[in-house]
């Protein structure tokens, strides 16, 4: 992290990123929700899907890409599937009301999913299958990307015809939902994006130039011309090239969207919910998970200073450790465009401390 | 045909003699001859008739029960959980499958559960049916034993293989098939190494102490596997034994080790928009992805299913290789059993 790095209240942030989407439209209601989302996910780790999209959600509203007055709408509402219409508001309010439906209708039958259209982006996507979790249920969510997001290759190739098309699962225990939560390239474009902000190099095998030669630099990806992500999976890329387009399979055409045609959808989000009532009583499965999450945490460490984790946790005790007043810490030029979003709706930054 | 190479419907049949000799009932015994010959067929001999000669073994034991059929233990009109009471998985995993996409094509979606059999086979397989009846379809399973691969910055097994496999319909002369296990590789691989007397692939293996190895006989000697890319790997991993046994009940313990199970998810694929569409989006997205430049313009860019469509064609015109230690316990047991040895007949 460059010296420019600040670190400031979370909650002083996100008072002035709702605040800035207040004053471009969005209802109070909407406003909380997704700057909260987006403190969140930057609170637990995931900085490439925090504090920098507030930026971005501003600018998107003022090209029409964000309609920040729309609210999702249920259609097509049969007892396992629904489809939501996001009418091309803001994606964290799609994706919950996605959730919210697949959730009920996986605890009346067992099963259920649930797309969407004119979704825009979505954030974090382990949100929601915590969400579901959270609430006793198993989910598989999905975020598909049109063409505009297309940077990474298929295995063999060196054109971008991809998303970077994350795909998460989150299933209930005692405690803390297992949530595993990846992009299928090796890097979402945010860190990339981040690490150009805060002069990072990035990892080796992660990012192609125009000319399709591996680099580590941030600004040979955005060119132009600009170079492509690989799927992840290192030498088994294939594997993680597969799940790229079981993504958009999942997210978009069985949607009845072609995603390198598409442009209306930023996310074609796709959840799909298994009561964990299904077979047993949710109380045992909890069980069962939290037996299996322990043995698995049980294990050795190769390194004695880094316990063995289950996916989710991290970013959990991330959130934890944060405590009651937690700050969050934001790289100089996110900040900077933050502070002149902020000024340009007629807000003023808190002041640094 | 050069002599290792045998004809698909030869071995099918022979394959399925077998096992009626040994107490399966001529429809279950067609159906695992039929589901092992297919892996062969597809290139994915690891989990074909190599696997022949221990379900022999496992029968008389009585590890596998050859004439129990699944039962249904619950259901509703978009699930079912399915007890195999130990018998052939590649029977049960099918019917499961069948269940599934019945359910689907009534409710939109189904998902079956089976618990309490041995290993399901190909998972491909069952994600092939799917996409063929109609339906994208999701199998997952967490194969016995179970403890082979370590967590990341873990220094001991603590997970099964775990594989995944997705089929999607209407994607034309290739059908689209996921199919992996999320261990850098599948034990199933690496005994198929150990028998052809090939080395396994650098970092794939690791030998207890976790120093890298190609050597396959490791497998058998407490080898452990790392799961492939990394973190993300091991979540898909995890999600796996979850959904396959922590959901399913498989993960219950009993007499069998704790993580086994497997789970099918079927999703008619008309339900957001009409076949036409969905099909047609599915064709041309995929084309879109194949006509992308080449990192090397020798090697095409292949799609999920490729290798399985071109290897399906050749075994028909040429048939399926079989290693020499496979043919020769088949034919001895084919001796034993009294049954015609077909294709592993000695020559003259």
């Amino acid at each position: 992290m460059t010296e420019s790095a600040l670190s400031l209240p979370a909650r002083d942030v996100e008072a002035l990123g709702a605040e800035m989407l207040r004053r471009m439209g969005a209802s109070e209601a909407a406003a909380t929700s997704v700057a909260n989302h987006l403190v969140l996910a930057h609170l637990m780790g995931l900085t490439s899907h925090g504090i920098i999209r507030f930026v971005q959600y501003v600018r998107d509203i003022r090209t029409g890409r964000i309609d920040p007055t729309a609210t999702p709408v249920v259609e097509l509402d049969q007892p396992t599937t629904a489809i939501i219409d996001g009418g091309g508001g803001f994606g964290q309010l799609t994706a919950l009301k996605a959730t919210e439906v697949a959730v009920k209708k996986a605890g009346e039958g067992a099963v259920s999913i649930v797309t969407t259209r004119r979704c825009n982006h979505v954030g974090r996507l382990g949100a929601y299958v915590e969400d579901a979790a959270r609430q006793g249920v198993c989910a598989i969510a999905v975020a598909a990307v049109p063409r505009l997001g297309h940077f990474v290759v298929p295995w063999g190739g060196v054109d971008g015809r991809l998303g970077t098309n994350p795909i998460a699962f989150g299933f209930p225990t005692l405690g803390d939902p297992i949530v595993a939560d990846f992009a299928t390239s090796v890097i979402p474009e945010g860190r990339i994006r981040a690490a150009r902000n805060s002069g990072e190099q990035l990892p080796e095998g992660a990012v192609l130039d125009a000319g399709g030669r591996p680099t580590r630099d941030p600004a040979a990806f955005y060119g132009p011309p600009g170079g492509t992500i690989l799927p992840f999976g290192g030498s088994a890329g294939h594997k993680g090239f597969g799940i790229a387009m079981l993504v958009e399979l999942l997210g978009a055409t069985l949607a009845g969207v072609a995603a390198s045609t598409d442009d209306r959808s930023i996310n074609g989000f796709t959840i799909v919910a298994i009561s964990a009532s299904a077979f047993a009583e949710t109380n045992v499965v909890r069980s069962r998970a939290t037996d299996l999450a322990d043995y698995v945490r049980s294990s050795r460490p190769s390194d004695p200073a880094h316990p063995v984790m289950v996916p989710g946790e991290p970013e959990f005790s991330r959130l934890r450790s944060a405590g009651d007043n937690p700050v969050v810490t934001v790289d100089g030029p996110t900040w900077s465009d933050l502070v002149g979003i902020a000024e340009s709706v007629g807000l003023e930054a808190p002041l640094l401390s | 045909m050069a002599a290792s190479m045998i004809d698909c419907a030869a071995l099918e049949a022979v394959s399925s003699r077998i096992l009626r000799a040994s107490g399966t009932p001529p429809d279950i015994a067609d159906e695992v001859a039929r589901h092992l010959v297919t892996a062969d067929s597809v290139g994915h001999a690891s989990h074909g008739v190599i696997h022949l000669p221990r379900y022999v073994q496992e029968i008389e034991s009585g590890l596998i029960q050859p004439s129990a059929r699944p039962r249904v233990v619950q259901e509703t009109s978009s699930s079912v959980l399915l007890d195999g009471d130990w018998g052939f998985g590649h029977y049960g995993a099918m019917e499961a499958t069948k269940a599934a996409v019945a359910k689907a094509h009534a409710e939109g979606v189904g998902v079956a559960a089976l618990v309490r059999t041995g290993h399901i086979g190909r998972l491909g397989e069952y994600a092939t049916y799917g996409a063929a009846n109609g339906c994208v379809t999701l199998a997952f399973t967490a194969p016995i034993p179970g403890n082979q691969v370590i967590a990341p910055g873990g220094a001991e097994g603590v997970l099964g293989t775990n594989p995944m496999a997705i089929g999607y319909p209407g994607t034309g002369a290739y059908p689209f098939l996921l199919d992996f296990a999320t261990s850098a590789i599948s034990g199933a691989k690496v005994w198929l190494a150990e028998q052809r007397g090939e080395s396994v692939p650098e970092g794939m293996l690791l030998t207890p102490d976790l120093s890298a190895t190609t050597d396959p006989t490791w497998l058998a000697r407490g080898g452990l596997f790392q799961p492939f890319g990394g973190h993300k790997g091991f979540g898909l991993a995890i999600a796996i034994a979850l959904l396959s046994s922590s959901l399913t009940g498989a993960a219950s313990g009993g007499e069998r080790p704790v993580l086994a199970g497997s789970l099918f998810i079927a999703i008619r694929a008309n339900l957001f928009a009409d076949d036409d569409t969905v099909t047609g989006i599915a064709r041309s997205e995929l084309e879109r992805i194949r006509s992308s430049r080449r990192a090397n313009p020798s090697d095409p860019v292949i799609l999920p299913g490729d290798p399985e469509a071109a290897a399906q064609a050749t075994a028909t015109a040429q048939g399926v290789d079989v290693t020499l230690t496979t043919r020769e316990a088949l034919a001895a047991i084919a001796h034993r059993l009294g049954v015609d040895p077909g294709p592993f007949a000695p020559p003259g």
